[in-house]
């Protein structure tokens, strides 16, 4: 459903990623793994179509279709989903009010009719059931005075209701507890299916004990370095990142 | 100045020309100091303070006149006018007269609306209690208002009532000059809502000069919402004062939806112990419209509070203003006070000036004050669209959402509802007010 080749970005000059390429097929979960900027938050925002970045050359199809022409809320439309690594709080929209707009934007685009408020708030209600989430959530206004956890959480309720076809996952392990890890990945694994795709950016391999990849990548200075299976992050896990450096280092010599 | 001096010779001919004959002694002679302090007093310039960013000047090239007949108001715009589904009790003031043929008010109401005529007639020195007190005889539009005193009412509602149907004063102008002079007397223990509502008939220019003055007897909760959505092409200059005595609370809100030029000026006295004053704003100006702020909250007495918040919209090539003063007098210990104002830039052609002071000469007191211009958020709005949302919807929503807190502190829902389908509507937006019960 993706592929990218040799993707190149940057941001005010400075080039992040230096020729990515990646293929995801419907039904596979791949984690990106990688040290502090390696350039795995570029990559989740360029697909998700943040215009700070700049793509200088290289390719996105997703679903046949040339990903980069797309409008970020156009991206979504056809079914990406990013999970932010730091979701934005956005006081006065309740969470509800957000959602429901969503989903009819999104609805609108492809020629459905808006979900009046009952029905919408029959889906919500499924959504939060299979989450395990408490309804007072709806009400409130969207992330504001949400712990790091509740943040985490919301976003993946979000894409509960949304249903993307492709969902990114921007570190959305970091800064939780092993409860809310343990609830946030129950989620995702409730959510995935044969017909969509997961690609999960993590720096430590504990998300993987609970949503297991098909495939890992290694990402080092801008490029995927290493690709293998779950064993590979687990090797990284015990051995960190400067083994791959040094692999490097003698490729290039 | 030769404007000035035309600007002042039209408006004196014209109140000392008005037929009031039958009107009371004590009117006619107000009404003669009024003219011949108006006469005394400069047009304000920029040099004078709180009139630095003003555009009032545009009234110098634009003279009007009082209406000659009552307009008749057609069912339409009376009805456009509504909150919902809401029931008030509903006074209509054509080109600032009242109407009595379109009251609704229910009869068990215990509101008391009468014209300033009647209140003279019937309420012990009203002359001296209310109308000298709330009238400041250095501003020149308030003298030209007094000057021409004759139109307005007199509201009153008895100590300990609690008056849950809000008292909607509709102010229709069809464009002419417009003086009414609103006294709200508020008595002991009583708590009341009333709805300033200035709306015009058509797109006509116009200049409404209007005063309010309120009087919260000890105890007295007022909720007073002032909603001003006249022509584009008109003037609008309001002053609005209350005097407030001991744990009175006052909840004041300004909504500046529409019109030309929009002068909104508020005081409130925190004249006894323990006093709550609420003072929010919200202007929304669009095109090449301008709409300018001044507030004054004055702590008089000890253990007083007063949380302030104004917020501007700015679109277009639009000019915003708030210039907010709190003062803290000696005996005010105990104050806490509160100021923020915070502009939305929505264009790069558009200006907001804001002067907030904190003036304190008591010791023991908790003050803040804050401002702030910006735009919209990057970040929230890549956010939105990354959930499916438009970028002019994800912007109409971030909009409303800048705006919103100011009208929740509005008790009745319909008429947040109402004010929110309003700014939407101006904004364009293609985005609903849709409220979803969980």
């Amino acid at each position: 459903m993706l592929s990218i080749k040799n993707l190149h970005a940057s941001i005010g000059g400075n080039e992040i990623l230096k020729g990515i390429s990646l293929e995801v097929k419907a039904g596979e979960v791949h984690a990106i793994m990688g040290p502090n900027g390696s350039g795995k938050s570029t990559l989740s925002k360029v697909l998700a179509g943040r215009e700070e970045y700049e793509v200088t050359a290289g390719s996105v199809e997703y679903l046949g279709k040339n990903l980069l022409d797309f409008s970020p809320e156009d991206r979504a439309r056809e079914g990406i989903f990013l999970a932010f690594q730091y979701p934005v709080e956005i006081p006065g929209v309740t969470n509800i009010m957000f959602l429901r707009t969503a989903l009819n934007e999104i609805r609108k685009y492809h020629g459905k009719e808006p979900l009046e408020g009952p029905e919408f708030l029959k889906l919500v209600r499924e959504k939060t059931k299979i989450l395990d989430l408490d309804d007072s959530l709806l009400k409130r206004p969207v992330n504001e005075g949400f712990s790091g956890g509740e943040k985490k959480r919301n976003e993946i309720f979000q894409m509960a209701v949304l249903e993307p076809k492709l969902a990114i996952l921007d570190e959305t392990d970091s800064g939780l507890d092993i409860d809310a890890l343990r609830a946030v990945s129950d989620g995702i694994n409730k959510l995935k299916n044969k017909d969509n795709g997961i690609i999960m950016v993590t720096h430590y391999q504990r998300l993987l004990d609970y949503i297991v990849p098909d495939f890992v990548h290694v990402l080092l200075n801008g490029k995927i370095v290493k690709s293998g299976t779950r064993e590979l992050a687990l090797e990284l896990e015990e051995k960190g990142y400067d083994w791959i450096r040094e692999e490097q280092k003698e490729e290039v010599v | 100045m030769a404007n000035d001096q035309l600007f002042k010779t039209h408006y004196t001919a014209l109140a000392a020309g008005i037929s009031g004959n039958s009107d009371p002694d004590a009117v006619i002679s107000l009404r003669k100091s009024a003219i011949r302090e108006f006469a005394e007093l400069s047009f304000p310039t920029k040099k004078d303070e709180p009139w630095k960013y003003s555009k009032v000047d545009g009234l110098l090239s634009s003279l009007f006149s009082p209406a000659q007949n009552m307009s008749a108001v057609s069912d339409s715009l009376l009805s456009s006018a509504r909150f919902g589904n809401l029931e008030t009790d509903r006074y209509v003031f054509v080109d600032g007269k009242l109407n009595p043929a379109l009251t609704q008010k229910s009869p068990d109401s215990s509101v008391s609306v009468i014209t300033l005529k009647e209140a003279f007639a019937s309420v012990p020195n009203f002359a001296e209690t209310f109308l000298s007190k709330s009238t400041d005889k250095s501003d020149l539009f308030a003298n030209l208002g007094s000057a021409f005193l004759q139109d307005g009412a007199f509201i009153s509602i008895p100590d300990r009532k609690i008056q849950t149907r809000p008292v909607h004063l509709l102010f229709i102008s069809t464009g002419n000059l417009v003086q009414p002079k609103l006294i709200i007397s508020a008595g002991k223990s009583s708590e009341s809502t009333f709805i300033e509502h200035f709306i015009s008939d058509g797109n006509p220019a116009g200049f409404t000069n209007v005063s309010t003055g309120l009087f919260l007897a000890e105890n007295a909760v007022v909720h007073h919402t002032k909603i001003t959505d006249e022509s584009d092409n008109g003037f609008h200059i309001g002053r609005i004062e209350a005097f407030q005595q001991t744990n009175s609370t006052w909840k004041s809100h300004v909504i500046t939806m529409g019109g030309g030029m929009v002068r909104n000026e508020v005081t409130a006295r925190l004249s006894g112990e323990g006093v709550n004053c609420l003072m929010n704003g919200l202007y929304l100006v669009t095109g090449t419209h301008h709409v300018e702020n001044i507030t004054l909250i004055d702590h008089q007495k000890p253990n007083g509070t007063s949380q302030e918040s104004y917020k501007g919209i700015l679109s277009d090539k639009s000019t915003g203003v708030f210039d907010g003063k709190i003062i803290v007098q000696k005996d005010a210990q105990k104050t806490y006070a509160n100021q923020s104002n915070r502009n939305l830039l929505l264009s790069d052609e558009a200006t907001a000036d804001s002067k907030p002071q904190l003036e304190i000469y008591a010791d023991d007191v908790n003050c803040f004050h804050g401002a702030t211009v910006g735009q919209l958020d990057e970040m929230q709005l890549f956010y939105l669209q990354s959930r499916g949302i438009g970028e002019p919807m994800a912007k109409a929503m971030l909009t409303h959402a800048f705006a919103v807190d100011v009208l929740n502190s509005i008790p009745q829902t319909e008429i947040r509802e109402y004010l929110d389908q309003q700014i939407l509507e101006r904004l364009h937006s293609p985005f609903h007010f849709e409220e979803t019960e969980v």
